[in-house]
Parts: structure tokens; sequence; C-alpha cells
């Protein structure tokens, strides 16, 4: 099936394959029209030409709209029976869940040190960062991280995440041996 | 309830940008449809200045001290323009023949259906997008949390203006606590307001008919109806730059110079969008020098333009700028260093080849939308060359093609030509609407001269 109309919601707009018959498609109707603007001038004008291409276009527009008809439908049967809590769950995952009950745990405003053994800096390591220090927020992870003004410390994904724990900092929250949250002694 | 309080703050700033602005609006003849569109988002802008304002005076940022100020602006702007101003859209339906109430009537059902799309796919979802949790939404929460702007400066891309980020701060101060559930609400409010500003300016320069045909056009943008359903700051960029040359256009066209005054406020709010405002102004003097020359004003009409929108847009501007200067953080990596050993000629076939696909290729627009642009163009050039606002609407097309061009090809961005995740496409998005009205034009002067 020639795939010529497409909507797909990537997050950037809509990264869509290139394909030939689409190639085609524009090259056979610009050829056409300056050809007919440009030799057959005398018994098409370009009135008609200008108006059968908005036609043509405005045509295209149809199989358009069912496609984002059916991408809002595929999206609604997803999410609209989901609370707030369950949608952002299942678009993060784990970083949100973690930093969810950490939050409720630990209300306030907090300095915090990320600890992790997800390489931060590329791949997925980035988005998890960033969803991290977002939902973990007002729990700072980013400004003073690594300045020693922090008084919580976050394990995520640290394997064997008790063993580095410095002796002056209790756990707050461990749902698993990888992650944990850790707070300086009267800090609190 | 929160969700009605995030509705409010939006509504408040809209309506002291409305009792503010409408006296400017209302000169350059505007619809009422129209006015509410802009002043939606001046009303985001005056949030923005008196979130930097509130900063740099050292006063915390919150709902009272901003909503006080507002009420003042409101109260002032009451004051000065108490009546409500006459709806000029109102058309006696005699006037309009049967051909245009049925194509007004396909074309409503169509634009209907697209805004329920972008209004349901918008509020289905979180902020969920890795650049406006990054930019946007982390940097807004610390805005929410601690009353300052000071953070800013320690978060990603400090350097990134923040317009948008405050209307997403503002919009968080009316609900009271942080819930980001129907932030993008924001966003497909300016699509929404941008579509009445549209369709205003589409049927001064064109028809009421061909004004309906341009919407279609303007809908017909995949990339547009994404964008307007995430929290990036691309669709306020399109809105701003495109209402900033619209305006200098119309300078020319209707010859009102208060027109620049209006181009200038826009000029600004797209400098205090995105980065890329920066590039975009020399366009935007260019463009009203051509617009002057063009249209055979004196030399000391055009100087007088050219420093009346130097000057509104620096003070708008400047205390970003002061921000800017406070917290250290430059103007972004335009200069940066370029990866890989390509020559001059290896750039430019890569840039060709790059650009060729996302206009023509990719399906961030309708599949014939571009080669409309460039077929629209040749019957200009060949058949209308005489249209001064076609020609200088196609000229400022050129212009922005000319500044990514030679951005790519300069400096670092080419680096981002590689890359799978490059994203040119919503550069282009900036000036697409100015696209549509070209096609807009030469459909018209083709219609009207049959």
């Amino acid at each position: 099936m020639f795939k010529v109309f497409d909507f797909n919601c990537g997050y950037n707009g809509c990264f869509v394959p290139l394909s030939q018959t689409k190639e085609l498609l524009i090259f056979s109707f610009c050829l056409t029209y300056v050809f007919l603007f440009f030799f057959k001038k005398k018994c098409i004008s370009h009135q008609a030409l200008m108006i059968a291409g908005i036609v043509v276009m405005v045509i295209t527009l149809l199989p358009q709209t069912f496609l984002r008809l059916a991408a809002l439908e595929e999206r609604a049967s997803i999410y609209l029976p989901m609370s707030a809590v369950e949608k952002r769950a299942r678009l993060f995952g784990e970083p949100y869940v973690f930093s969810l009950q950490a939050t409720h745990l630990l209300p306030g405003r907090h300095s915090a040190r990320l600890v992790t053994d997800i390489n931060l800096q590329e791949g997925d390591g980035w988005g998890i960062n960033d969803r991290l220090a977002y939902y973990l927020y007002p729990i700072d992870i980013r400004i003073h991280s690594g300045t020693g003004k922090e008084d919580v410390l976050i394990y995520f994904h640290k394997d064997k995440a008790v063993q580095f724990l410095p002796k002056d900092y209790k756990i707050i929250f461990k749902p698993s041996d990888i992650d944990l949250v850790a707070a300086r002694k009267g800090a609190l | 309830m929160m969700f009605l309080g995030f509705c409010f703050n939006l509504f408040f700033s809209t309506i002291v940008a409305f009792y503010l602005f409408r006296p400017l609006f209302v000169s350059l003849g505007f619809s009422m449809a129209a006015i509410i569109g802009l002043s939606y988002f001046s009303g985001l802008g005056i949030v923005t200045q008196i979130f930097t304002t509130l900063w740099i005076f050292g006063i915390p940022i919150t709902f009272l001290t901003v909503s006080t100020i507002l009420a003042v602006l409101l109260g002032a702007g009451i004051i000065n323009n108490p009546l409500l101003v006459q709806d000029r859209t109102a058309v006696s339906g005699s006037n309009i023949s049967m051909a245009e109430k049925f194509i007004s009537a396909a074309v409503i059902i169509y634009i209907t259906i697209n805004i329920i799309i972008v209004f349901m796919s918008a509020l289905s979802l979180p902020v969920f997008a890795w650049d406006s949790i990054t930019s946007e939404a982390y940097k807004a929460k610390t805005v929410f949390y601690t009353g300052s702007l000071t953070q800013l400066s320690q978060a990603f891309y400090p350097n990134f203006p923040f317009y948008t980020l405050t209307a997403m701060t503002w919009g968080m101060f009316g609900q009271g606590v942080w819930d980001d559930q129907y932030m993008h609400l924001i966003f497909a409010l300016a699509f929404l307001a941008f579509t009445f500003i549209f369709f205003d300016v589409a049927r001064v320069i064109t028809s009421r008919l061909i004004a309906y045909i341009a919407l279609l056009l303007l809908f017909s943008s995949n990339l547009l109806i994404i964008h307007s359903t995430l929290s990036y700051r691309d669709v306020f960029m399109m809105a701003h730059t495109s209402i900033c040359l619209i305006g200098i256009l119309l300078w020319g066209h209707k010859g009102n110079d208060r027109f620049i005054i209006f181009s200038a406020i826009f000029c600004a709010l797209s400098l205090l969008t995105k980065l890329e405002g920066l590039p975009y102004f020399p366009v935007y003097l260019l463009m009203i020098l051509l617009t002057g020359v063009l249209y055979r004003k004196t030399f000391k009409n055009i100087f007088n333009a050219l420093i009346r929108f130097l000057c509104i847009s620096f003070i708008i501007y400047f205390p970003f700028q002061i921000f800017k200067f406070t917290v250290g953080a430059g103007d972004g990596g335009w200069a940066a260093h370029v990866v890989g050993r390509e020559g001059p000629m290896m750039r430019f076939a890569m840039i060709s080849e790059r650009f060729y696909n996302e206009l023509f290729l990719w399906g961030n627009w309708n599949i014939l939308f571009w080669p409309m642009v460039m077929i629209s163009s040749l019957i200009l050039l060949v058949v209308y060359r005489k249209d001064k606002l076609g020609v200088l609407l196609l000229i400022s097309i050129l212009f922005f093609f000319s500044v990514y061009w030679l951005t790519f090809f300069c400096t670092g961005s080419f680096n981002s030509i590689r890359a799978d995740w490059c994203s040119i496409s919503r550069y282009f998005m900036h000036f697409y609407p100015l696209a549509v009205l070209l096609i807009s034009r030469v459909l018209f002067l083709t219609y009207e001269s049959r």
C-alpha cells in the first residue's frame, strides 16, 4: 500500500520515512504544472491552473483529516479512562513513580544529589535525568548537586545502594535494592 | 476547580492586554475576534514583563504580586478606554453568494473538527515531550516554588527566553498547586488565537472567500496541529514572527504608521519566546526597509519607522537582557565549532538534501503545500510581479530560508543537519503562515482578475 499521507505523532513533528511514491507524485504535479503554464498558455490560462492546484490540494485534506481523527481516537482509547497519575506513570514509568513516592515522603524543598549507574550523558539517560529532576522538584537534584550543600541523597538504579550510603544519612524510603532516598541526620 | 483557576489566570492576562492595547488594535482595523487573539499573546507578554521586572527589583514572584500589578494595569486600561468597540466583521447575509456560503460552511466544519482534535489531544496528556520538560516545565516549576528567576541561571539553557515558561507558571499560580495535566491548553489556545488573527489578516489582503481557503491551507500542516497539542515554544514563535512580519507588510499596504508599533511589540515577543528571534531581527529591519522602498515612502518616513521599531522592541526586550547580563547567560552557540571535515560543496549538498526532504517528503506539511508555494511564486513572478504585497511576502519567506541556510552553512548548527533529531521543519513553521498568505494572495489575484 502506498503511504502518501502520514500522521505519525513524533514528539518533534511527523518524522516519516522518505517514500518514492510521494516523490513521484510531487514531481509529476510540479512538472505538469510548469509544462501547462509555459507551453500551453494559450489554451489553459494560469487562472485555471492555480484553481486546479488548490482544488487538488484541498481534496488531499480529506484523508489527512481522517488520519488525524484516527490518531486522536487511538490516543483517547488509551488515555481517556486514566487518571493524571496513571497517565504519567504510563508515559514516564519508573522515574515518575519513584519521584512521586519520594516527594510524598519528603515534602518541602530540599537540595539533593542523584547517584546512579545509568549514564546520564547519553541515550535514555538524558531523559531519565530530566524526568527525575522535574518530578522530584522541589527536591532539587540540579542546583546544589555535588557541591556538598545537599541534605538528601537520591539513589536511582544504583547497584547495592546501601553500601554507598554515608554514615550521617538515614534511609527515608527504599522501594528496592537499587533505589533509595536518604536524608542527612538532623537536617529534616 | 483547579482547572478553573488555571483558565481564570489566562483569561485575566488576556483581558488586561485587551483593555491596554485595544485602542491600538482597533485603529489598525482588526476585528473583535482578532483583537481577542492578539490580546492573548500580548497578555502573556505582559506577564513575562511583570515577572522579569519583579525579579529585577527583588520582589517575590507570587500570584499576589503579579495579579496586583495586572489589576492596576486593568484599572488603568478601563479608565482609559471604557467603551467596547463594534465588531466590524458583521456582514449582512444578503452580500454573500451561494458558492461562498457553501465553501464557508465546509471550511467551518473542517476547522471545527480540527480544533476539536487539537483541544482533545492537548488536554488528554500532561507535559511529556523531552524539550518541554527540560527547557520549560522544569524551569517554570522552579519559579513556581521559589518565586524567583535566579535558579533559571543554573538550569539547562539559561539563555533561553522565558515567555512560555512564565505563561506556565502564571497558569499554575491560578491552580495553586503544580499539576501539569492541563498545561497544553496554553498552546492550544495560542493556536486558536492565531487562527482568529490569521483569518482577519487573510481577509484584509485577499477576500472573505479566499480567507476561508487560506484557513484550510493553514490547518493542512500536521506539524502545526501536533505542536498545538505539545508544550513547545514553536506555536508561539510562529504566531509572533508571522504577526510581526504581517504588521510590517500592512504598514506598506495600508499606509498606517501605527502598524510599526504593532510589529515592534510582536518582534519583542518573538525575541522573548525563542533564541531564533535574534537572527530574525535583521529580517524584520530589512523588510521595513524594502516595504518602505517598494511602497515609495519618503526617506524620513522609513527612517522614523526603523527608529520607532528599534526603540519599542528594545525597550520591551531590555528587562530580559538585564536578566541575562545579571546571571551571566550568553546568547547561545551560534559560532560553535563544526564537527567533521566536509568541504563547502559537501555542506551545500547536505543542507540542500535536508531542506528538500523536510519540505517535500516528510509528513509535516500537506503533500502538495510546498509545491503549491513554488508554483504560486512562479505565477507571481511571471504574471503578477507588480503586486507589491505578494512580492514582499515572497521576499520575506526567502529571507527566512536564507537565515537558516546561512546559519547551517556558516556555524556549528551544521552538526544538527547530520543528526536524525534535527528539526528544521520546526524552524520553517515559524514563517509557514506567510507561505499560506502567499498562495492565498496569488489565488486572490488570479480569482479577481478572471
